[in-house]
């Protein structure tokens, strides 16, 4: 088997462990959840209950750590290995996959900044009305509790993003979700150092297979293969084997060379945006041709 | 970065902060809904810090082992909505619900600070046979006497406010149907906070 598709059963394991056990087994919900004795709350909500209340709660903020450190070392994991709401679009995704919509959301919401914004929006406006003003609409929260009742407006909401899946696959984590936005803001803090996934650069043939594998709108050949093509030690390295680049670069689809693959190690999708979901590694035609 | 992070983009993002703040601020305080005081677990805070500070991840409600514990629907206003608060049934003083709180809505008491509001009797619909007096793990309740000690007939048990914890343990004692007692949030003990809380 190839390590890409047991990096994917392994996320839909996590997927459906998190799903079954939050909602029916473990005492809480992602808001805040008892995990062997450690409690694990959500940034979103912690962050704003300390906006809405001016107190800060010592057990509380420790209890947001986790969520806020593993996202500044592995980045936006949380939303492909962990969301409630993400495992449910992705059981739906043989569905929606099928569904070619006629409308197309407008530009103002297509913004990936957008959920940063409301992120930030909701943790003033919990300032200002003094209660957690996201968590009373939040559809993952809803999804979550929906075992001991669901919540009216989180669960319409929850519905809504359904709704928007069938217009663009992942709408609302890519363009809504302020859960992804804090933690995709998190990610930006550590991505000097932290987790990044790689695709061969060196031979890529620039089908684009692995950019229509994203969900999460990544423009993943400009992070990698476009960046690699521009840089310098490339050129150099044409002009010691007395080629030209492209000459070069079209030499390294049928051969291997070894510096070619050193330079690019170098390269991998830095952007805050990926849900580290391994889609596009699996999705690389290269990969599944070269076992 | 592949594409910048343009003064359009920003003045954009500003945009839709502002429209979320003022929206959520504007629903929060337009959606009153009934002004009630309700009975909330034991060791909450005081109402205005409860509504700011819960979670609303409805940890209590899942392990109270009476099952009492419920959430407020959304007639009572966005504010209060999804907050945890008790309706009927005994509460039987463990504080599971408190040590399962992680925001710090409810907060660590004793037995002696536990109070959760107020037991009263229906003086319309009593039959005077004293048999919550007997159930009261508190014995907060008291048969009425006069300055002689006497007892003054036809007069339901008189409420010591000071013991009663509001537990509903004499409510479903009583044999009329409905219940001539009934608890109340009145007198409720809660705690009040600020600043940094360990």
């Amino acid at each position: 088997m190839r390590k890409s598709q047991l990096i994917l059963i392994l996320r839909h394991l996590s997927q459906i462990t998190f799903f079954v056990l939050l909602l029916f087994f473990v005492v809480g919900v992602f808001c805040s959840f008892a995990f062997w004795g450690l409690n694990i709350s959500c940034p979103v909500g912690s962050i704003q209950q300390i906006f809405a209340s001016k107190t800060f709660y010592i057990v509380l903020i420790i209890s947001a750590l986790p969520l806020i450190i593993l996202p500044i070392l592995f980045g936006r994991f949380f939303c492909s290995w962990m969301c409630p709401m993400g495992t449910i679009y992705e059981a739906l995704t043989p569905v929606t996959n099928r569904i070619k919509s006629p409308i197309k959301l407008p530009s103002f919401f297509r913004k990936q900044s957008n959920k940063m914004g409301i992120a930030l929006g909701s943790f003033l406006a919990a300032g200002i009305a003094s209660s957690p003003a996201w968590c009373t609409v939040c559809p993952v929260g809803a999804v979550c509790k929906s075992a001991t009742g669901c919540p009216v407006i989180g669960g319409s909401v929850a519905v809504v993003t359904l709704g928007l899946e069938g217009i663009e696959q992942r709408a609302f984590c890519k363009y809504v979700c302020p859960i992804g936005g804090v933690y995709v803001a998190l990610s930006k803090v550590g991505q000097k150092f932290n987790y990044k996934v790689k695709l061969p650069v060196d031979n890529c043939r620039e089908c684009r297979s692995c950019e229509r594998a994203c969900k999460y709108g990544v423009p993943i050949l400009d992070y990698t293969r476009n960046k690699f093509k521009e840089d310098p030690r490339v050129t150099e390295l044409a002009n010691k084997m007395g080629v030209t680049k492209e000459e070069l670069l079209r030499k390294a689809w049928k051969e291997n060379i070894t510096e070619l693959k050193a330079i690019s190690k170098d390269y991998s999708i830095a952007s805050p945006e990926c849900a580290k979901c391994f889609e596009c590694v699996n999705a690389c035609p290269l990969l599944k041709v070269k076992k | 970065m592949s594409k910048k992070f343009s003064r359009r983009d920003f003045l954009a993002f500003l945009g839709v902060t502002g429209v979320v703040t003022g929206c959520f601020a504007i629903i929060n305080y337009a959606a009153e809904g009934k002004q009630v005081e309700l009975i909330r677990p034991p060791g909450a805070i005081t109402e205005e810090a409860f509504l700011a500070t819960c979670l609303r991840c409805r940890k209590c409600v899942e392990v109270c082992p009476q099952g009492i514990i419920k959430t407020v629907p959304l007639e009572y206003g966005i504010k209060l909505f999804d907050t945890p608060y008790i309706e009927s049934g005994i509460c039987i003083a463990d504080f599971k619900c408190i040590e399962a709180c992680p925001s710090g809505a409810l907060q660590k008491i004793t037995l002696e600070q536990y109070k959760i509001g107020t037991v009263e009797i229906n003086p319309k619909t009593c039959i005077f046979c004293f048999l919550c007096i007997s159930v009261c793990p508190y014995n907060a309740l008291d048969t009425p006497r006069d300055s002689e000690g006497k007892l003054i007939p036809r007069t339901p048990p008189v409420v010591n406010v000071e013991k009663c914890t509001g537990c509903g343990t004499c409510v479903p004692k009583c044999p009329t149907k409905p219940s001539s007692l009934k608890v109340t949030p009145k007198n409720a003990r809660r705690i009040k906070v600020g600043g940094v809380v360990v």
